[in-house]
């Protein structure tokens, strides 16, 4: 088992090693690390003022070693986490590829366990480099397997913009300045287009597609600036980046896919296609879309309250207080609030149970539909 | 299957014909998609409002209750006289613990009594419950909140009615005070709902921008029936409902006075009154008696009283008796430079079958003031301004303030001072 695990792991390695469009792009995934420890600078300074843990669904992270450090253990942790992942590039720009995928692999898992304190640490933008790096670290023939998944994730994104909120601009929250309605709403629907059909041309073994494919992705990436700032265009440009190195860079010997690339790529498409295949609208009810991408999509609508019941009185908290536009209809999170109170609130003596209620539609939606209702939630 | 074997030109001109094909399908979905979609999504009159269902109430109007409490009165909100029997002098039967802490200038909450009990809101953000005796039952809190409870509540046999600042209204069980539903109409609810005699509700309801409207209610489920289109400003008057249950009138702040269907909310007409209309109509003999902000600052409901209409106003504070026909003054009092005269009056009887309006006529002071004269007949000290109705019920006075307790005032056997005509 050793020997093979070994021959796995210098397989791995000599890949990497001998293709430096590979090595480079370890460089690029190593530094998305530290990109992530930036954007979550902020969220580190709302736990220092609402120490309250929002769970991931399943986990207790009340009692989470990184919550005990409190905000200078924070900062130290995070200073450990970049280092690892600077020298993990270094490592890489160097060739240095065992060394440096054993730090890639460790700066990810450092990265796993901070983002395990709390879901409010959720996006896209760390799911879809969880998979590129697994997939870097632990699929062979890489050039044939990471192109397509990354291709893969803007078909899924493109068809989860067939909605009408998408296409009629309402998912959004702004506007392109100086941009007539009608053109902007074009746009939108021209976006599907690029990332279900155009977005394929970056596997062209034709420059000129593979070119026009590119620019078209890179023009996109650049507008979405504007709406969702730069922690997530400036991810997908790094991630991006095999595209062109792999161009430049010719490979040392033809990748193919192989049976795990296969069955990564399978699972990655199962895991879009099942919230959406069946079941209720996975953009009211969270918890089935966990392990999908999600999206300015739904935009939906909500009204929420735990109600806590008390010897006499009867308190009523706002679910959506205080959370960030994307979470404030996530009955993950409402679900989080209500463990975090049941847990606080255990050894007050007026205190009976609480009860969590949360409705929501998409904006198109004619109907709330009813997306959380527990009485007794404590104990439950 | 057969190989097609084309010449190249032939096959590139295959691929594009497919990839023009495609192209145009996909448009042509989109755009009916889009167009769809900015239909469903334009703004429209019945958007679907969410209603968080505590208690799995029946879907029906199945089961109606007596309305035991309900804001000036009867859905016409024209006191009837002669008004509730009174007998001076006053004494102050109890007092609450603060309820009221000044968090925002509007009218605050009446208390809503029937023989079960005391139901009032706070700006405070808590909606209590009292034992006629004064002993709190139980008490609901908005944790989160800004400005509370302004709004009166509705009663009926099991339940109260009421909504807030933050927006929903609400239904409570009595007993328990437990919610059964609460319904967020938009940003704050801050008037008193009234009963249709098939149990559903009407409701004013305003949006933190400048808009508002009024909402029909299932009172079993709290969902929303219709909703009026906006009215371009905040509502912060109460529903008054026609005796035949065809028309709603409310007010809004730009000072349009509307009529509405109740069984449709289609807006019928609506009247520049020339300033922002804040009290509450009152609609007697076919004929409504509103005030407006149009000529100075007055907002308090008017009572109607045969050929005299009974008002306040506010900047300075002035309490008007005016000749029902022609609007003519009859006579004034002025009471200070202030905001006292912004409550409405609570019209009761004495025992020389004198019509009495039950206001504040000086600073801290509440005073009972012939309707048709001016006289004031009786003064009792209170330990605040005054801002919302007082209440009669179960043989007692309830008294809000802008700031302080919830006093509770009955007969007193003894003689006390009497105001100099």
């Amino acid at each position: 088992m050793r020997n093979k695990l070994r021959a796995y792991f210098q397989g791995q390695v000599r890949e990497v090693e001998q293709d430096r469009a590979l090595s480079l792009y370890g460089v690029a995934l190593s530094l998305l690390l530290p990109l992530a420890y930036l954007f979550w600078r902020e969220s580190f300074n709302y736990f220092r003022s609402d120490p309250v843990p929002y769970c991931w669904p399943g986990v207790d992270c009340f009692y989470h070693p990184l919550r005990a450090l409190g905000p200078d253990g924070w900062f130290w942790y995070m200073l450990a986490g970049n280092a690892v992942s600077f020298f993990a590039a270094f490592s890489f720009w160097r060739n240095r590829i065992g060394a440096a995928l054993i730090a890639l692999g460790l700066a990810t898992l450092l990265k796993i366990i901070q983002q395990a304190t709390s879901y409010t640490l959720m996006g896209n933008y760390h799911y879809m480099p969880y998979i590129i790096t697994l997939g870097f670290l632990f699929i062979p023939g890489r050039r044939a397997y990471l192109p397509i998944q990354l291709v893969l994730f803007y078909v899924a994104a493109g068809f989860l913009k067939i909605n009408p909120e998408w296409l009629s601009g309402y998912a959004l929250p702004g506007r392109i300045p100086y941009l007539a309605e009608r053109w902007f709403r074009f746009l939108l629907g021209y976006v599907i287009i690029l990332e279900i059909l155009f977005v394929w041309g970056l596997l062209s073994s034709e420059k000129k597609w593979r070119a026009l494919a590119f620019l078209q992705i890179a023009a996109f990436t650049a507008v979405s600036w504007y709406f969702v700032g730069s922690f997530y265009p400036i991810t997908m440009s790094l991630l991006l980046s095999l595209f062109p190195l792999s161009w430049v860079i010719t490979a040392p010997a033809r990748s193919k896919l192989n049976l795990a690339a296969i069955c990564a790529l399978g699972i990655f498409v199962g895991a879009q296609a099942f919230p959406k295949a069946w079941g209720p609208d996975p953009a009211l009810h969270t918890y089935r879309r966990l392990i999908s991408l999600n999206m300015f999509d739904a935009n939906p609508i909500c009204d929420s309250a735990i109600y806590l019941r008390k010897k006499g009185e009867i308190l009523e908290l706002d679910g959506a207080n205080g959370m960030a536009l994307r979470l404030q209809c996530d009955p993950i999170l409402l679900v989080a609030k209500a463990r975090a109170l049941c847990r606080e609130l255990k050894s007050d003596p007026t205190f009976i149970n609480l009860d969590v209620h949360m409705e929501a539609r998409r904006m198109s939606g004619h109907q709330f539909e009813t997306v959380l209702r527990e009485e007794n939630f404590c104990g439950n | 299957m057969r190989k097609l074997n084309l010449p190249k030109f032939a096959q590139r001109i295959l691929a594009l014909s497919l990839a023009i094909g495609f192209g145009v399908a996909a448009s042509s979905v989109i755009w009916k998609y889009q167009q769809s979609a900015g239909e469903n999504l334009a703004v429209s009159s019945a958007r679907p409002i969410p209603t968080l269902q505590i208690s799995g109430a029946a879907p029906a109007n199945t089961e109606i209750h007596n309305t035991t409490f309900i804001y000036r009165d009867n859905p016409q909100r024209a006191p009837l006289a002669p008004g509730p029997r009174l007998s001076f002098p006053l004494r102050e039967a109890w007092r609450s613990e603060e309820l009221n802490v000044g968090a925002h200038t509007a009218s605050k909450s009446s208390a809503a009594v029937d023989a079960s009990g005391i139901y009032v809101g706070s700006d405070a953000g808590e909606f209590r419950a009292y034992d006629l005796d004064g002993k709190l039952r139980w008490k609901f809190a908005i944790l989160q909140n800004k400005q509370g409870f302004h709004g009166t509540a509705l009663l009926d046999e099991k339940y109260a009615y009421i909504g807030a600042y933050n927006g929903r209204f609400y239904k409570f069980d009595k007993a328990s005070g437990k919610v059964l539903w609460a319904t967020r109409l938009a940003d704050a609810v801050g008037t008193a709902p009234v009963r249709l005699s098939d149990g559903d509700l009407i409701v004013s309801a305003e949006k933190s921008y400048r808009d508002g409207y009024l909402l029909r209610l299932n009172s079993q489920t709290g969902a929303v029936l219709w909703r009026t289109v906006g009215f371009l400003e905040q509502v912060h008057s109460s529903p008054t409902i026609s005796p035949d249950e065809r028309m709603a009138y409310v007010g809004d702040n730009r000072g349009i006075f509307h009529g509405v269907s109740l069984e449709t909310g289609a807006l019928r007409w609506g009247t520049d009154l020339g300033g922002a209309i804040k009290g509450t109509a009152a609609l007697q003999n076919g004929v409504l008696y509103v005030n407006s902000w149009g000529k100075g600052i007055t907002q308090a409901s008017p009572i109607p009283l045969g050929d005299v209409v009974f008002t306040s106003g506010q900047r300075p504070s002035v309490l008007r008796g005016v000749d029902q026909k022609t609007g003519a003054e009859i006579w004034s009092r002025l009471v200070s430079d202030g905001r006292e005269g912004m409550a409405s009056a609570l019209l009761v009887s004495d025992g020389k079958k004198r019509d009495l309006a039950l206001i504040q006529c000086k600073p801290e002071t509440l005073c009972a003031i012939e309707i048709r004269t001016g006289k004031v007949r009786y003064e009792h000290p209170v330990p605040g301004r005054i801002t919302s109705l007082p209440t009669f019920a179960e043989g007692r006075i309830y008294l809000t303030f802008d700031r302080g307790p919830m006093l509770v005032l009955e007969s007193a056997p003894e003689s006390a001072k009497r105001a100099k005509p």
